[in-house]
This record gives structure tokens, C-alpha cells and sequence, in this order.
């Protein structure tokens, strides 16, 4: 049972999710309800083209979601157009809400893309995810 | 004693095709000591492969010793839909010193190929704060 610790400071990290950009326009979830189990708060959301995307007008909404019981909870999103992913390394920063960026140990945290949109072809991101935590007492 | 702090390994590994011995990652130094906690998949890319069924271990080696950290089988039905989590049992050999490996291990043993699948490997670890020698 992860506590954090009564200590000065802040400890940043990532976390780092491959995505393979979907065909057609349903809503996929590439991470589902992952518990990292551990106290933290999302900084910064961005994403990094591995496979340039291809798709005639492609335009899906990104979105890191907090899971708390059974509510739902946007902390980042964005919407990954093919300008953004037209260049491999290309970087696109996905805006979070600061409001909903705490996650407690029991919190769940998805990846997913909503549905609607144009659907991309090809392509692939990296998702990093970088946050910061307080050291812990177990 | 100093609090501990969490944090994370993430790796992007294809699901191998055939079913000969592979490796998702072949002797990783992350090069500081740390405990592994959990360590779960989400399948990123859907699997596919009748009746396909792979162990994939996690591995940590010290000198030349491997000792499996966690493990699981992944079966067809663990990865048809993408973002499916698939949780690893956690071995003995939880503990990584400085120059400890870690390698993700497919054996041959059981195996039914799978002909697609990419999974992201969440590697949960607690780590204490650290202090660089000489600075």
C-alpha cells in the first residue's frame, strides 16, 4: 500500500505507450484502465510520430482519461490531424486539463481515441506521458 | 531509511511470429537498484494466430544468471481486442542491483505462433532516491 512519504521535493518520470493509429473511426482504446498504483500528477502529455500518417484529411481526438470507480475523467486531449503526423519524429503536444491531472493509488488510466473523425491509414506514435510524483513510505 | 519513489519501464514488443526461443529485450541495464512490483501488458496492436499461445518472461540476469522476474502466457483471446490488459505473475527475483540485465523472454515451450500483435509492457518498480558517486 504505496503512501507518499513526508520528504521535500519532487521526483518527475514517464510513462512511454506506443500507439498504432486506428483504421476507420470507431473509438479504440490502446491502454484500458491501467492502475500505475502510485500518487501522481500528469505535467505534460506529447506525442511522437514513429510512422508518418497517411489518410486523406485523417483527424482523430487523442485522449488520456482518469478512471476514478466508474467516472470518467479527460486529463489530456487533443486532435492528431495528418499535418501533425505527416513527419516521423514530428512532436504534438497534447493540452491537459491541471484540474484533473491527480491521480491517487487506485485511479485507472486509459489511452483511447474517441470516435468521429477521419480515420488515418497508417502510422504510429509515441505517447509520454511525463508526470511528477513525492517519494513513497510502503 | 529513505523513502521509496515509483516509477516506470515501458517497452513496445511485437509478439514474434513462429515459435522458436525470442527476445523483446535482450539485457536492458537500467543502472540503479529497484524492485519490480507489477508488471502488465496492453495490446496495442490485436492479435492474431489461431490458437496462438506464447509465455513471455521477464528476466533478470546477474553475471550470467537468469532468474524470471514475472511471467505469463499469452493466449489469442489475451490480445484480440487492443488496450486489453494482460497481468504477469510475479516471480522471486523481484530485486535489480546496478548491473543487473533485463531481458523479455519468449520461449519456445508450448508455443503456437502468433502471426501479429504488438503489446506495451508497463513495468511497475519502486526504487529508493539516489545520489551520484563523485559529484
Amino acid at each position: 500500500m504505496p503512501r507518499e512519504a513526508n520528504s521535500p521535493g519532487w521526483i518527475r518520470g514517464q510513462f512511454n505507450f506506443y500507439v498504432l493509429l486506428p483504421t476507420g473511426t470507431g473509438a479504440v482504446e490502446f491502454v484500458t484502465d491501467h492502475v500505475p498504483g502510485f500518487k501522481f500528477y500528469v505535467e505534460s502529455v506529447k506525442a511522437y510520430v514513429i510512422v508518418a500518417g497517411t489518410g486523406s484529411g485523417a483527424s482523430r481526438t487523442l485522449r488520456l482519461i482518469k478512471t476514478v470507480g466508474t467516472t470518467d475523467t479527460t486529463v489530456a486531449t487533443t486532435t492528431l490531424l495528418l499535418a501533425d503526423t505527416d513527419t516521423v519524429g514530428k512532436e504534438k503536444v497534447v493540452a491537459v486539463t491541471p484540474a484533473n491531472a491527480e491521480f491517487l493509488d487506485s485511479h485507472k488510466l486509459t489511452l483511447d481515441v474517441a470516435s468521429g473523425g477521419t480515420q488515418f491509414t497508417a502510422g504510429s506514435i509515441n505517447v509520454c506521458v511525463q508526470y511528477r510524483t513525492r517519494a513513497q513510505q510502503l | 531509511m529513505s523513502a521509496w519513489v515509483k516509477g516506470e519501464l515501458n517497452f513496445a514488443i511485437t509478439l514474434p511470429g513462429g515459435t522458436s526461443d525470442a527476445e523483446g529485450v535482450t539485457d536492458h541495464v537500467p543502472g540503479f537498484p529497484f524492485i519490480v512490483e507489477s508488471v502488465k501488458a496492453y495490446f496495442t496492436v490485436a492479435a492474431t494466430g489461431t490458437s496462438a499461445t506464447r509465455v513471455c518472461n521477464v528476466v533478470r540476469t546477474n553475471v550470467s544468471t537468469d532468474a524470471t522476474v514475472a511471467t505469463a502466457t499469452i493466449a489469442l483471446a489475451d490480445g484480440d481486442t487492443l488496450g486489453e490488459e494482460k497481468a504477469f505473475t510475479i516471480g522471486g527475483a523481484t530485486e535489480f542491483y546496478e548491473t543487473s540485465k533485463l531481458s523479455v523472454m519468449f520461449p519456445t515451450a508450448g508455443a503456437v505462433a502468433f502471426t501479429a500483435g504488438v503489446i506495451n509492457l508497463c513495468i511497475v518498480y519502486r526504487t529508493r532516491v539516489q545520489e551520484i558517486v563523485g559529484s
